[in-house]
């Protein structure tokens, strides 16, 4: 009996010593900044733009470098870091799906794209494992991490598009460097940092940092709120004869927000909407600058739960490719003109309209899938009013929206409210 | 005896689980290297008979066997015949003019493939003193060759066989020899006699001066041929002048501020949604790429050229060509130290497109 209890004592234990790993526990960051990167290059480089960069970017803070002081290794690494996705949400959405391969549809058809064979990463941190920030204001900002606050060199890279990590990247492919500069974060404050493209034509690039003011702002529980910044450069001269669509310097956004007409589209196979009340292209703001850091938000109403709901079931939203359909859900709709222009231009299909409309009705979880570069998406972003299931239902989550104009297109950056708390619309 | 059993066997399991989760690498062969430098492996290989008599013609065959560590952009035989040199030519050319020609391929680095940055036009210092450019494709949505072939273009002329690694450096094997640059692009123009009725023409709309300026300029120059071919001859280039002739009847054929290869169309091809060329005031010079098969093309299009594509009506019928065909550059990429010059085999702007009315 005895020796039974020995002999299992010691099979167990020469187990446990043969069997698991355990991970270490990352010692935590005193007095830290929260920053988020994003890699806004969306065009790369051609025959006859040979001084662009292919926008693949390795980002470095404080980097180790060599005697010829190029840049070997550094104590934050966001490495594969490539043009951001057309729709960000406040915590990291990617973190499930793996970071090779494409997963993007394209085309009139919606085709799948060939599959890219080395990781990607759309921001930092991404699918990176590091500490990230905590809720502040109510607003959930995992997608944001940890870094120690103080002045940091912070370096972008340009690597080659192959799966090899930075530091093993022979020093020849390891040269390019895009952005060298140094920045002082303060303790407590969110930052979002983002590579951007200042010249076209020319190849300049530059580093926008954007502190983030609506942790410390008050927001009510029944609206919506919605900023817009412009982040593109210089105009590039292929705009001047037609042939590209950018946006212009300054633009004027008009906003409409509608409402499914049951009754008049019952008849079937047509879509009609009417206005809220107080909501029918209505004037909004006019951006006059470009790489604004202060965002003015304006408020949006949060509609009550049934204009979501059509007898107990969800309303759609809009489908984007194949035959594009702008849904029941109510969605904003928001026109962005050049300002300096006093008549519209709608186009011919050939020649891009003057003005840009942008339909906030698509499915945030299959938005990301669509090819921006081959699709309508840029024309769309996901809904602003966040359904979410939770509880066994469906339930609305006023939201935060940045949006980022950066020369042809709108990124979506939402900021989801209230995430611990079911909404009482 | 039960019990010494027991103890027997728990024993055993104890030991081989404590041995089952050892783990070492594999041992993984060595890949075989080269000892030899460079020089031997060339004079060991019949293929490049002509480059080692050259070296040896020169003195570079010394060089190449030191230390380095060295990078010799090698032509084979083949090589050398597709650049029009025979060996009786070869042993022709005088000393001097030869280490010039040699040494432009010879590159004091090591460069694998791996090294080679993932852009276009890289440059690299040679020992003659000019560089060298070199292209790899870059992965993107309008790249069509293949990301697994070991694809690098330098200065134009795609790299054969690459990672020939010897103890001193590397030997990258070209399809065609390079050019040693010429000192001006107005340079090529004037020693070339097929060129004789482009020059002309420049000259008498005031756009020959420019071309030895620092630039970089791609000039695209069609030959005499070409000019024949379209029914204008030497007195019919005579009769052209600024009074009755736009400026962009020749203008169309140079690109200021740029220098790129043909085969940079390939490695780096122009965006789906970016405009299919440059764009001026009076047209767009569009380039189109070609394949291993059939060359680049050149052709000028109208500004409104997508809806003439569109609305496919009369006169263009959807052919945004308006002023004359595309053409084949069918000698391309010699490359000047201010920029590149490529023969084309037609004319893109007939006269009567460009005649002040």
């Amino acid at each position: 009996m005895k020796q039974h209890r020995l002999i299992l004592f010691l099979l167990l234990y020469a187990a446990s010593m043969a069997g698991c790993k355990k991970y270490d526990i990352i010692p935590l960051v005193d007095n830290p900044s929260y920053i988020r990167v994003f890699n806004n290059l969306s065009t790369t480089v051609d025959a006859l733009h040979s001084t662009q960069v292919p926008p693949f970017l390795t980002f470095l803070v404080d980097p180790k470098t060599d005697g010829a002081g190029m840049p070997t290794d550094a104590g934050v690494v966001g490495d594969f870091l490539t043009t951001r996705q057309l729709f960000s949400l406040s915590y990291p959405i990617n973190e499930g799906n793996s970071s090779v391969g494409n997963g993007t549809i394209g085309g009139t058809f919606g085709d799948p794209d060939p599959p890219v064979l080395y990781p990607l990463n759309h921001e930092y941190p991404g699918n990176a494992h590091v500490l990230t920030a905590p809720v502040i204001n109510g607003f959930d900002l995992s997608a944001w991490a940890q870094i120690p606050s103080g002045t940091h060199r912070i370096m972008f890279v340009v690597r080659p598009q192959n799966s090899t990590a930075f530091k093993d990247l022979p020093v020849t492919q390891r040269s390019n460097i895009l952005i060298d500069t140094t920045v002082t974060f303060e303790k407590g404050e969110v930052y979002t940092l983002e590579v951007v493209s200042r010249d076209l034509d020319k190849s300049k690039y530059g580093l926008y940092i954007r502190k983030e003011q609506f942790i410390h702002q008050a927001f009510e529980a029944d609206k919506l709120y919605t900023g817009f910044v412009n982040l593109s450069g210089k105009t590039p001269v292929n705009s001047k004869y037609g042939s590209a669509f950018f946006f212009p310097d300054k633009i004027k956004i008009n906003c409409t927000y509608n409402i499914y007409n049951d009754p008049a589209s019952s008849a079937g196979g047509n879509y009609f909407f009417y206005p809220l009340q107080g909501y029918d292209n209505v004037y909004y703001t006019t951006l006059n600058t470009k790489m604004d850091t202060e965002v003015p938000y304006l408020a949006l109403p949060l509609l009550s739960e049934n204009f979501f709901f059509y007898q107990g079931v969800l309303r759609k939203y809009a489908t984007v490719i194949r035959v594009p359909d702008p849904g029941t859900l109510p969605y904003v709709q928001f026109r962005l003109l050049d300002a300096d222009k006093p008549i519209i231009d709608p186009g011919d299909g050939v020649d891009p309209s003057t003005g840009f409309t942008l339909s906030c009705g698509a499915d945030p979880a299959t938005f990301n899938t669509y090819n921006p570069n081959t699709t309508v998406a840029t024309s769309y972003t996901p809904n602003l009013n966040l359904v979410v299931n939770t509880g066994h239902n469906f339930h609305v989550y006023s939201t935060l929206n940045i949006m980022e104009i950066v020369y042809d297109r709108v990124y979506l950056m939402q900021i989801q409210r209230g995430f611990d708390n079911v909404p009482q619309n | 005896m039960k019990r010494n059993k027991g103890i027997t066997i728990c024993a055993l399991v104890l030991v081989s689980i404590q041995f089952g989760c050892l783990k070492k690498p594999d041992i993984t062969p060595e890949t075989p290297t080269d000892n030899r430098p460079i020089t031997t492996i060339l004079k060991n290989n019949y293929a490049f008979s002509m480059l080692y008599t050259a070296l040896q013609r020169t003195g570079l065959d010394k060089t190449l066997e030191g230390n380095g560590p060295f990078t010799l952009l090698a032509p084979d035989n083949d090589a050398f015949g597709r650049a029009g040199i025979s060996p009786d030519s070869l042993a022709k050319v005088n000393a001097d003019v030869l280490k010039k020609l040699i040494s432009y391929h010879i590159i004091k680095a090591s460069i694998p493939y791996s090294a080679i940055p993932q852009s276009i036009d890289f440059q690299f210092q040679t020992l003659a003193g000019p560089v060298v450019y070199f292209s790899v494709p870059i992965p993107g949505d309008q790249q069509f060759q293949n990301l697994n072939a070991k694809i690098a273009h330098i200065n134009g002329v795609l790299a054969k066989k690459v990672d020939i690694k010897a103890a001193n450096g590397y030997i990258i094997v070209l399809n065609k020899s390079l050019y040693y640059p010429a000192p001006t692009v107005k340079s090529i123009l004037e020693s070339n006699p097929d060129y004789s009725f482009f020059v002309k023409a420049l000259k008498k709309f005031g756009l020959f001066d420019q071309l030895d300026k620092t630039g970089p300029f791609v000039v695209m120059a069609p030959k005499n041929n070409a000019f024949l071919q379209s029914g204008i001859d030497e007195t019919a280039i005579d009769a052209l002048d600024t009074i009755n002739y736009k400026k962009i009847l020749f203008n169309a054929y140079l690109l200021p501020s740029y220098r790129f290869f043909t085969t940079d169309l390939n490695d780096a091809p122009l965006g789906r949604q970016s405009p299919p060329g440059i764009i001026t005031p009076d047209y767009i010079q569009v380039m189109q790429q070609g394949d291993d098969y059939t060359p680049a093309n050149f052709g000028l299009y109208s500004l409104n050229y997508k809806f003439i594509q569109v609305y496919a009506l009369p006169p263009y019928y959807g052919n945004a060509f308006i002023y004359g065909q595309p053409v084949a550059i069918s000698d391309p990429d010699h490359q000047a130290l201010n920029g590149v010059l490529n023969g084309i085999d037609g004319v893109v702007m007939l006269p009567d497109s460009a005649k002040i009315h």
